[in-house]
This record gives structure tokens, sequence and C-alpha cells, in this order.
């Protein structure tokens, strides 16, 4: 197998100095900020249901949500006291967007 | 909460091998799967697990083997990842998708990802089976049919770049939303059936100038992404490599209650039970767990405690050796990979920091 021509051969012939301007040209508009596993899409979207059965968590697990949102990662999440007639547990539909670096 | 945030950030994922049993016996194999492997992993096992790592933080699991689809208690396992709310993602070679199947994968998984080794001739070579290509085409227009997203992941190696122009082709036709192109890695099969075919640092040059051309060319209809690490942005982040500086992590480990996924994602569940950082066969000097050897939670508090910092270590040493050689000639390494020969190459760790080879 390693006796076989590379592969890139088959798409013409760069100098080093042409494939690093190649490179400093494709960063311009692909750049690599995460790195993948076989089989692992870089996920953009989260989707989560959190349940909180111990309500005096709530606030600082709403906060913490809070704090990851940023201009790469969009956070929204909506919220669900559930219990009657005394809340005794909150229900999170949380959402994160995030950049993937594509 | 603090957390390192390492290669995936918010996408904390438990890649799960629940066999090693195969319909192929392909020869860039990461493990040694065929149609004679017998071990396989007890379902109920494997979601007790789940229930604690969900705890711990961890919101995606990818399922592989083996092939999957051969794992008869795939679709309970499936349906235990949704209960809990996580991602689920499949890699398969889609050889034995039937309408039953694609209809079991539309209702309990996110994403399939099917593996694509070139055009014909390629695919049917490194599959060792004259009719794996069309099998694994009648498999994707089964997924497609079933409204199921899907993409394909192309095995990068030092001879076939100039093959992912048209895989990118079939990609689109095929209906895929997602191209993954992943360097080959010499370990399981692969070790002796391909050895010297690992794409080197100017083929994955080549190929990230070839990628961005091609993701140019066909933006808005295929997402291409490359796995490979550039070695710039690691320089710039080595939290993303777990190569923060000694000591600045520990302290998260020490926490009381700091859930495992903040410290280390991914990990992953091998088919004889070992829970293991980043990638399969990682050296087991650096085990996170064992699924037949008792409560996790005690298992996960003494991999914090002993051997998260040794762990970080490691990728410290790597991060140096990636970054800090001024003769590198090209910035992309396939930093899995290196992390996992380095893990696998004698390198121990004692005390805080303290690199030394095992004799």
């Amino acid at each position: 197998m390693s006796e076989q021509p590379r592969g890139s051969s088959k798409l013409g012939e760069l100098s080093h100095e042409e494939l690093h301007l190649a490179i400093d040209a494709a960063r311009a508009s692909y750049k690599i900020e995460r790195w993948w596993k076989y089989g692992q899409p870089a996920i953009d979207r989260i989707s989560a249901v959190l349940d909180i059965t111990d309500v005096r968590q709530a606030p600082s697990v709403l906060g913490g949500l809070t704090n990851l949102h940023s201009a790469q990662r969009q956070v929204s999440f909506d919220v669900f006291p559930y219990g009657i007639p005394v809340i005794d547990g909150v229900r999170v539909q949380l959402r994160i967007d995030q950049v993937t670096g594509k | 909460m603090p957390q390192i945030s390492g290669p995936t950030r918010a996408y904390r994922v438990v890649q799960i091998h629940p066999l090693l049993k195969c319909n192929l016996r392909c020869l860039h194999c990461y493990s040694e799967s065929s149609p004679t492997q017998l071990p396989s992993l007890r379902v109920d096992r494997l979601c007790d697990a789940l229930d604690v790592l969900q705890r711990e933080g961890f919101n995606g699991v990818g399922l592989s083997g083996g092939e999957p689809l051969l794992y008869a208690d795939l679709p309970r396992l499936l349906a235990h990842v949704r209960g809990l709310g996580m991602l689920a993602t499949v890699t398969t070679n889609a050889m034995l998708i039937d309408d039953a199947k694609a209809a079991m994968l539309h209702e309990l998984t996110d994403l399939v990802a099917i593996s694509v080794d070139g055009g014909r001739e390629s695919h049917n070579r490194l599959r060792g089976h004259p009719r794996a290509f069309e099998m694994m085409r009648d498999g994707a227009a089964r997924l497609r049919r079933a409204g199921v997203p899907f993409g394909f992941i192309f095995t990068l190696t030092l001879e076939n770049l100039h093959e992912l122009q048209s895989v990118a082709e079939f990609a689109i036709a095929e209906g895929a939303t997602l191209l993954q192109v992943h360097p080959l890695e010499e370990v399981g099969r692969a070790t002796a059936a391909l050895r010297g075919a690992a794409p080197d640092a100017l083929e994955l040059a080549r190929a990230f100038v070839e990628v961005a051309r091609l993701q140019e060319e066909y933006s808005g209809r295929l997402v291409i992404q490359y796995d490979v690490a550039d070695v710039d942005v690691l320089a710039a982040h080595p939290e993303r490599g777990y190569a923060m500086a000694p000591g600045e992590a520990c302290s998260l480990a020490a926490a009381d209650g700091t859930p495992l996924a903040d410290l280390i994602a991914p990990i992953v569940i091998e088919a004889d039970g070992a829970v293991v950082p980043l990638q399969y066969n990682f050296a087991r000097a650096f085990q996170i767990a064992d699924l037949n050897a008792g409560p996790l939670d005690a298992q996960f508090d003494a991999w914090k405690s002993a051997r998260f910092e040794p762990f970080l270590a490691l990728c410290r040493a790597t991060y140096q050796r990636l970054v800090g050689d001024g003769a590198r000639q090209y910035p992309f390494v396939n930093w899995y990979g290196e992390v996992l020969a380095a893990a696998g190459s004698g390198f121990g760790v004692r005390g805080s920091g303290v690199l030394v080879l095992r004799s």
C-alpha cells in the first residue's frame, strides 16, 4: 500500500512555498477550531431536558446556564415549575446553538 | 461551574463499542473487529453505566463496534439513550440496513454515520467485500427514504486524497448532510494491514487545502468536517488538547462533585467493559473505569484523584512536542492519534507533572 503514489500527487504538484500559500488562503475561509473522533459529527445544537428535583438548586443551575451564553454559544431555555400546591421540581427545556468553526 | 472545554466543547460524548463482531474484516479497522469476534457488553450493564454518565454531565452517545447493527439489543440501548435526553449517533457500514432497521434508526437516533472509503473499487478493497459499496449505497437509500439524517465518513490515507471530490459528490447525490474526513490511524488491524498508509504531515496539509476548496464549492449543500487539529489553534488554546500548564486543572479534579465530563470528554466504553479516555484502545494505565468492576461512582472518584493528573501530563507532553517543534513543516496533526500513540509508547507519569519513561 505504501508503495502507491500519494493521493495528493494526483491533484497536481505544489512546492513547499506554494503549499504554504495555499494553506494561508484556505484558512481564510475554513477554520478548524475543534477536532472530532471517527463517527462523531461536529454537533452544533444541543437540546436537552433537565429535571431539577431539588428546587433550592434551581437558581444556581439557571444561573450557570445563563453564564454559558456567549457570542459563539447561544443558550436558550424554558422553565416549567411543577408540583401542586407546593413546587417540588423544575423542568428546564434547554437549547444550545454554537458556532462549529466552519 | 468551571470545566475544561476539551476538544469537543459542549458536546461531551460517550463512544460505545458494545461488540466487536462485524460482518466485515476491514483492512483499516482500528480494532480487530470481524465475523468471528464474540466479546459483547450486556445491555443492562450499559444502561446502568449511562445513567451514571448522564449524571456526570455527558450529553451524547456514539455507537460503533464492530458493526452496531449486529448488536441484538441496539434498539433497547438507543431507547435508553433517548430516554436520558442524550444525543445518539450510530456509525455503521450500512450494509445491513433494511427498512425495519431504517425505521428504528429514524425513531431512535439523531444521526447515522456511514463509512465510505472512496470510489467503488477502493471501498470494496479496503472492506474486503466485492459488493460492499453497492450494499452500502442501498442502505443509505433506505435511510434517506426513512428520513434519517445521515452523513458519510471518509478515511483519509496517504493514497486516496484524490478521491475526496468524488466522495463529496456521491454524498450530495445520496442526500447526506455531512462528510467527515478522518485520517487513518495505524492501530488495530490497520497496524499490520496498512502499515505506512496513514497520511503524513504533508498529506494532512494537502487535505486541508482540498477540504477547504470543496467546502467552498459545495457550500450550503454539504458540511465537510476535517478531523485534525490545527497546531496554531492548539497553541492558542491548549485546553482543547487537555494541555494546560501543570496544576491548572488539577484543582478541578480535587473539588468535590466535579462531574467527570467537566474533566474529560470524549470517553470510550470498549467491548470488554473498559472505560478509557479519548480513543479506542487507549493505554490501560489511564483507564477510567471497568463496567465489570463495581460501582462507577467510586471508580470515577479514584480516577479523578489518581489518574487525571498523569493524563493531563501526558497531553501536556504531547502538546509540547507538537507545538514546540520549530521544525514542523505543516500545521496539522491528528491530535487523538498523537495522544494515543504517546500513551502507548511507554510514557508514564510519576509525581506532579513530571514525565518519566517506564523501563
